[in-house]
Parts: C-alpha cells; structure tokens; sequence
C-alpha cells in the first residue's frame, strides 16, 4: 500500500507561487491499477514524482509499505554520458541484483543492440524509455509510476509491457499519468483527476475520462 | 524470458528498516557512486587515474626546481622539496573536494530519481574519492622523493596524522556548505576558483606561524586549516620547528562548519530542479 496524506506541493517561481496540489489524501493498495488524469500541467507528473520520492513535498507525507519504483519516463534516471551498460551497472549496485542476470533481461527484452554500448545522451526519447522500462521490470518492482511513455517502441515491446505490466495477473500495482483515455480505460481499475490543485477520486476510469473530458 | 531474482535496496513491504540495513544500504550506494565517479572521469580503459598522482608530482618537482634555483635549499632550517609535499597534498584535498562538490546535485540530477539515493551520497563519494586520491598522491610522491633522499618519514606519526585528519574534516565541512550553498545562489560558483587562489596565502599551506610577526600569528590561527597544518609540519620535523595550534580551537571550527553544512542540506534539496 502506498498512504498520501494531506499532500502539497507549491513552487515559487519569479516570486510567483503557483500550487499544483492541495491537501490530496490518497491510499494506493497492492495491485491498484491507477490512471491519472488531468491537463497539461495540472499536476500528474509532479504528483508521480512526490510518490517516487524525486521531489520533497511542500507539506504533508508519503509512505510506501511495498516496493516502488522510480519514474519511468523520457528524462531523468541515468547518467547521460555513461553507457547503457555502465547505467545498467550502477543500477544493478544500488538497487541490489545481480548484474548479469540484469544485463541478460534487459538485452532480451528492451531489443537496443549495440546502442546499449553507446553514451545514453545519444538514445533517443524512446530508446531511453525502453531502457527504463526493461530495467525496472528486471528489478520487479511491485508498484510502477509511469509517466506518459507507455507508447513507446514496436508491437513486440508493447506485448511484453502488457504482460509483465498491465495484465491483471501480473498483480502489479500501477500509477499511470497520461492523456490516452482509451489505454487508461483498458488497463486501470480507477482513476484520479487533477483539476487546480485538488485531487478527486474515481471508482470507475471511463467516468473519470468524461469529466476530464468535459474540464 | 527468464526473470531474475530480486534481492533489493527496500526493504520486504510494510517492514522498517533497521539501522544496521540502512548503514549497508549507504555503504552500497557511496560505493556504486564512487565507482561511477570513476568512470565518468577517467574512463574505464586507460591509466587516467593516475592523474591522481601525476598533478601534485608535476607541481612539487616545479616548486622545488624554481624555490631551489632562486632560494638556498633549506628555508628556515627546512628542507625545501618536504616542505612543499606536505603543503600541497592537503590543499589539493581541499580544493577538489570543494571545486568537485560544488554543483554536484544540478550535474547529478538525474540520479535522484533513484530514491534510495540522496544529496549526502553523492557528497560523501566525492569527498572520501578526494581523500583516498590526495593520500595516495601524498604517499607516491613521498616514496618517490625518498628514493633520492628529498623525503624522510615523519617524525612524530601521530601529530603528522591528527593534522591531516583535521585537514580532512575542514574540506568535508567546506565543500558540503559550498556544495548546498551553490545550489542556492548562483554567485557561489563563481567564487570557488577564486577562493582556491586565496587559499593558496592563507591556508597555510606556504608558512609556519613561527615565522609570522607576533602580531601576524593571532590572525593566521583563525584559519582552521593552520592549525591542521601545524600538526603535520609538527609530525613531520618533529623539535627541529617550534609549532603553534589550539587542539579546542580547531575541534570547534571543523565541527560548526561541518554542522552548518549538514544543516543545508536538509534544505538544498528544494533548490534541486530535477529535470
């Protein structure tokens, strides 16, 4: 389970404060599959960053009582100007598996050839996606935080996404943000809209898309 | 495919983790910083690390050729070449602790997505790479000098060490305030070069405060890093130079730069624009 309680988060910019959430109050339970919803810059990507502990929130607190991962997304992670295979190898030190058996499971599954020798900086947005993706999956985590990246890669690299990640057997806990109602409303169990810093809940994802929709 | 097992950094769900667990965690990851420092630095298949040793070799052989050429060979009953070592080794400490620390967080970035990692890390690598990479330069060139008799062993060990162990404490303190400092204001880098030159005159690292004026010497034992140096130039010469340093003083001035800057980073982490 995951607990959010009485979360903000406000940025100061140019003596601007702007506050993107507001008191959200969130329980996540294992195997929860979470859709996000929300206008550009309503909050999605801040609110996966505060839960995958990237950012310090303003006020307020979040506890994790399984494993999460870190934000799968375009940016952030890796050391650009270090190989895949050396990131690989960072990554395999501070999150404690075994390297080979990484390395293995990532060359199978995220298909980057050759480029997983070459500096990361020179991947493109979906390669480094892939390495994410790959990589986190190898670490097999329990709850994942995607960040709007889901449709990256050919048929093949989706087919196994879906069934390492978004299958319902394969008892993952998900926070997706992203603007693809129709994935959302495939793979996710309930939904979350952010609308001007508050926060509301649904049970249901397609009603939640409607009032998205209708924001 | 096959799926590889999974011991990992958190721990099993809904347990706290216990303080031995979280003091191995810290090892691990300082150690995978460390070595990933490495790598971005030198490379991972050439000698580049021997740049370690090979700056402070090239800078002593140049001071101790262009000191010995204009100056006889022994100042103040000291013996150049030593001199200059024990001098330039702990600077150099110092000074890439403080110029590698500084911006480290905005460089690095992207490596706080991974939770288990935070800004003392990265810190704490840089400056234990500091450290060991200063001492070994030191112990290279000192074995190197000594075969053609320009280097003896210390004299007194323990005063040599409790020197560099207080040298070692005031760069870990300065260069973790400069480091959080930097995040928060943008002038900050752009006065660390120069507070590297003027360290230079006032470390201590060219001086004893025996040869300073009475007047001159109250001034100079307000910089902790003299009093470090007293200790080592102590160790080194042992009775054959008279030393000056406040144990108290020096315990007082490391620990409250080291509290400071321990106390900014609590804070330094909402400067960090992560991407």
């Amino acid at each position: 389970m995951i607990e959010i309680r009485d979360l903000r988060k406000i940025y100061r910019m140019h003596n601007r404060t702007q506050v993107v959430l507001d008191k959200v109050n969130l329980d996540i339970q294992m195997g929860q599959k979470l859709a996000l919803m929300g206008r550009n810059g309503a909050g999605k990507s801040t609110l996966i960053r505060l839960i995958g502990k990237v950012e310090v929130p303003t006020s307020g607190t979040v506890k994790h009582k399984m494993r999460v991962s870190w934000p799968l997304g375009f940016t952030g992670a890796f050391q650009g100007s270090l190989s895949g295979i050396d990131n690989m190898r960072f990554v395999s030190r501070i999150y404690r598996t075994d390297f080979v058996k990484l390395r293995n499971f990532v060359e199978e599954f995220a298909e980057l050839g050759e480029h997983l020798y070459k500096p990361v900086k020179t991947y493109s947005s979906g390669m480094r996606a892939r390495l994410a993706f790959a990589l986190s999956i190898a670490i097999d985590f329990d709850c994942y935080l995607i960040d709007e990246v889901i449709l990256v890669g050919d048929y093949r690299f989706h087919e196994r996404c879906r069934s390492y990640l978004f299958d319902q057997k394969a008892g993952r806990t998900l926070i997706i943000a992203s603007h693809d109602a129709g994935l959302l409303t495939d793979v996710c169990d309930s939904a979350l809209v952010l609308n001007q810093g508050q926060a509301i809940s649904y049970s249901n994802v397609a009603d939640a898309a409607n009032s998205y929709q209708s924001l | 495919m096959a799926h590889p097992a999974n011991p990992s950094a958190d721990p099993a769900p809904g347990k706290e983790i216990s303080f031995i667990e979280s003091l191995r965690l810290r090892f691990v990851v300082v150690g995978a910083l460390m070595l990933r420092e490495l790598h971005t630095r030198y490379g991972r298949e050439n000698i580049g690390f021997l740049w370690i040793i090979g700056e402070p070799l090239l800078f002593c052989l140049g001071v101790t050729a262009f000191w010995s050429a204009v100056r006889p060979s022994y100042e103040h009953g000291i013996p150049v070449p030593s001199f200059v070592l024990t001098g330039y080794a702990p600077l150099m400490l110092w000074r890439h602790a403080v110029t590698r620390s500084v911006l480290c967080f905005t460089a690095n970035a992207s490596l706080l997505y991974h939770k288990q990692l935070g800004v003392l890390d990265l810190l704490a690598a840089r400056i234990v790479l500091e450290t060991v990479g200063s001492i070994v330069a030191f112990v290279v060139v000192a074995l190197l000098f000594s075969v053609f008799d320009a280097y003896t062993p210390p004299k007194d060990f323990g005063l040599f060490y409790l020197g560099w162990f207080y040298m070692i404490l005031f760069s870990a303190g300065c260069a973790i305030v400069f480091a959080c400092a930097s995040e928060m204001a943008d002038w900050v880098e752009k006065i660390t070069t120069v507070t590297g030159y003027l360290m230079i005159p006032v470390s201590g690292f060219a001086f004893m405060v025996d040869w300073l004026p009475p007047r001159a010497r109250v001034y100079a034992l307000y910089m902790p890093s003299v009093h470090a140096y007293e200790m080592i130039r102590g160790g080194q010469y042992g009775s054959s130079v008279v030393i000056h340093y406040d144990l108290a003083y020096v315990s007082f001035t490391c620990a409250a730069i080291g509290v400071i800057g321990l106390i900014m980073t609590r804070s330094v982490r909402k400067y960090i624009q992560v991407e």
